[in-house]
């Protein structure tokens, strides 16, 4: 089983790369690929609960918590990254079951996959 | 080890952190406005030791920049395919 990480650094409001980088992991299921995602720079900010995209026309980020439930799809985000943008524990929408990696961690927890394309 | 390919200018903090990325026998390679790292003094402090970098030709060349300008090796198409093949993964 292939580990895929998909990176997404680019905001959810304004920027399709959120939608697609959980599109593409959502594409791999029934393949003998594992995907995982990982929110960085301005990506994170899609974490926060009251951030909600479709208020401006963009794509709503709530109808993929069903997919990464059903397939546990793990859910990364960049600790510095949220400090930096105001965004506390508490403000994460718990459906995404992220998992907070520090900026320490980065490097090896990247080299850990066997696939990375960042968005 | 792991290539890892960056396209973005050293405008965006993407690049920084994907050379942040690098560990010791990683390969970075600088393409399309990636390339702009070559003319930029301040990339070769955040490059770590033991990673090798190499900055795509054509697209130095493509952006009004000569191969004697880069502060770093240049490899043309062909080099970008030995690079892939030679690193066991990709960070692009």
């Amino acid at each position: 089983m292939k580990k895929v990480l998909f990176v997404v650094y680019q905001s959810p409001a304004g920027s399709i790369w959120v939608n697609e980088a959980l599109r593409s992991a959502f594409g791999m299921y029934g393949e003998d690929l594992e995907p995982a995602i990982l929110f960085m720079e301005d990506a994170v900010i899609a974490v926060n609960k009251n951030t909600h995209p479709e208020s401006l026309g963009c794509l709503s980020l709530s109808m993929s918590f069903k997919y990464l439930e059903r397939y546990g799809t793990p859910v990364y985000i960049l600790k510095e990254d949220l400090e930096k943008r105001k965004i506390k524990e508490e403000d994460i929408e718990p459906a995404w079951k992220a998992k907070i990696i520090t900026k320490e961690e980065l490097s090896s927890f990247v080299h850990s996959f066997d696939k990375v394309i960042i968005f | 080890m792991a290539l890892i390919i960056i396209k973005k200018s050293p405008t965006e903090n993407i690049s920084k952190r994907m050379i942040e990325m690098a560990i010791e026998g990683d390969t970075i390679l600088f393409v399309q406005d990636g390339v702009l790292h070559a003319i930029d003094e301040t990339t070769k402090d955040l490059i770590k030791n033991a990673v090798s970098v190499f900055v795509l030709k054509e697209d130095l060349e493509a952006r009004g920049y000569s191969e004697d300008m880069s502060l770093f090796p240049c490899v043309n198409y062909d080099g970008w395919i030995e690079l892939i093949e030679k690193n066991e993964k990709i960070i692009s």
